[in-house]
């Protein structure tokens, strides 16, 4: 028999058998693999088995599918070899198809029939199943360096995209607000045109910034108690502009006793401004919109409720998606990345929350969120 | 009312240059510096300014540096505005840490803004 290049030093490896006598000529075999140092531990109880899987201390699993009351699909099932670095390779008394199926699904490396197990068949099995979960491990870490390069990138390139853009929207600022003198109302109306331009590109670069850190994990919470009937109040001040330039209404109603919702109030107020700001740009002059606040023993929720165009059924989903813009009437006009909502969705969530939208009763949407208490 | 001075701390000298026109025709007397070691230079022979911009990310030393070497906490007249247009969270609550009283995203500050955060410092103190 040749000897295998196989790629570590030595193959730490745990056998899950409750027979005791193939446990045994498996060892048999495994110590007669030349070129290779094992160290074998044999366990035959199910639930000692998972205990010693979750120490993470073998490099390769033999499992038997009987296991006493139990079998070693259940085991798979339990231990998720896919979330692992290690083979596990199903053994059965029989060549049975099903079971090789089913040893396929819950992810198993590989499946061997107890009575055709023989020392080359067991080598070979044992290190392509190892070469092939480390080769798997290599391109998963390439693909999480790649992942991190383009978010470092995103947030490199963004953040030095700004600097640039406050430049212009400082001189722009200056000769807008007359900083070097009298200027033409023609000069205003060109000199608005570049400002609001640039204040989209402005935009468009904090939406990317805030994707790369949400899809980074980067995000870092810091809760405190924040009484939600201030925090609302608060944004009612701080939109009220947006909603009287377009003589629209904001309307709020609180409970009467105080709602306190352990959240960090810095993201949350973004959240719920992002999405009252909306309800203003996504309807028409002189509609209302409506806050209210409600809560029960285990969660506070937000629902906003607009009489703007509405969403239609078929692309609600779409909403809350990363680049995802539905189409409306006013779409075009409100302009966007499609990125508000999906990093809406994404820190309520981090919240243990949930935003919902709905159609409302005879127009606009009702968007709701979710807090727990 | 007496005129209050204002250090001026950015690297990137079209922004220092806007900055300090905006503030000067404010009425205000503004000192500047492109980097952490140029502001604590500038201080060295100055009296405490009233509001120190302070960008952080720059070349030489940062805000972050300048901050360590500075102790704002000696200089209790001096409200040290942190002017940056990196937001993220860790740098920002360092500098917080650091002594800094606040931040203000650069890109979200039009000049009649930067006037408005000056003005709400000057007028709390009177």
């Amino acid at each position: 028999m040749s000897k295998f290049n196989h790629p570590l030093d030595q193959i730490r490896l745990l056998i899950i058998d409750d027979d005791e006598d193939d446990a045994y000529l498996l060892r048999r075999y495994i110590s007669a693999i030349p070129g290779a140092v094992f160290k074998v531990e044999w366990i035959g109880q199910f639930d000692e088995a998972i205990e010693r899987i979750a120490d993470h201390d073998h490099d390769v699993y033999l499992v038997d599918y009987r296991l006493g009351e139990r079998t070693g699909i259940e085991l798979l099932e339990i231990v998720r070899p896919s979330s692992r670095i290690e083979p596990f390779i199903m053994m059965s008394g029989a060549g049975d198809r099903d079971l090789l199926r089913e040893s396929m699904q819950y992810d198993a490396a590989d499946f061997m029939t107890k009575g055709s197990i023989n020392e080359e068949m067991l080598a070979k099995t044992l290190f392509y199943a190892i070469q092939r979960k480390q080769m798997e491990r290599r391109r998963y870490e390439e693909l999480l360096e790649l992942n991190r390069s383009k978010d470092e990138f995103i947030s490199i390139a963004s953040h030095q995209l700004r600097t640039p853009a406050t430049g212009v929207k400082q001189y722009i600022g200056m000769v807008r607000e007359g900083f070097a003198g009298k200027i033409t109302e023609q000069q205003r109306m060109m000199l608005d045109k570049a400002y609001e331009s640039n204040e989209r590109q402005l935009r468009i670069v904090s939406d990317l910034l805030k994707v790369a850190q949400v899809d980074a994990g980067k995000v870092s919470l810091s809760k405190s108690d924040v009484k939600l009937c201030e925090l609302i109040q608060d944004i009612v001040k701080s939109t009220s502009s947006i909603f009287s330039e377009k003589q629209q209404r904001l309307v709020v109603s609180l409970p009467k006793k105080p709602v306190i919702a352990y959240i960090d109030e810095t993201t949350m107020r973004m959240v719920i401004e992002n999405i009252v700001e909306n309800a203003s740009k996504y309807s028409e002059e002189g509609t209302t919109t409506r806050i209210k606040l409600y809560s029960d023993t285990t969660e506070a929720t937000i629902d906003v409720i607009d009489q703007g165009v509405g969403i239609n059924p078929e692309h609600i989903d779409k909403v809350f998606e990363k680049f995802g813009r539905v189409d409306n009437p006013l779409s075009t006009k409100v302009g966007g990345t499609g990125i508000g909502m999906y990093w809406a969705k994404k820190m309520v969530e981090l919240h243990g929350g949930d935003i919902t939208v709905m159609p409302g009763r005879s127009r606009g949407s009702v968007f709701s969120i979710i807090l727990p208490k | 009312m007496k005129k209050a001075t204002i250090l001026v701390v950015e690297d990137d000298p079209a922004l220092n240059e806007a900055y300090n026109m905006i503030l000067r025709s404010a009425g205000y007397d503004v000192m500047t510096a492109y980097n952490g070691q140029e502001a604590l230079e500038v201080l060295k022979d100055a009296k405490d300014p009233d509001i120190i911009f302070l960008d952080l990310r720059m070349p030489v030393m940062d805000g972050i540096g300048f901050l360590k070497e500075y102790h704002p906490e000696k200089h209790p007249h001096t409200t040290i505005i942190v002017f940056s247009n990196y937001d993220a969270r860790a740098e920002v609550d360092e500098a917080y840490k650091l002594g800094a009283h606040r931040y203000v995203l650069k890109a979200r500050a039009a000049p009649k803004e930067l006037i408005h955060i000056v003005e709400g410092v000057i007028g709390a103190r009177q």
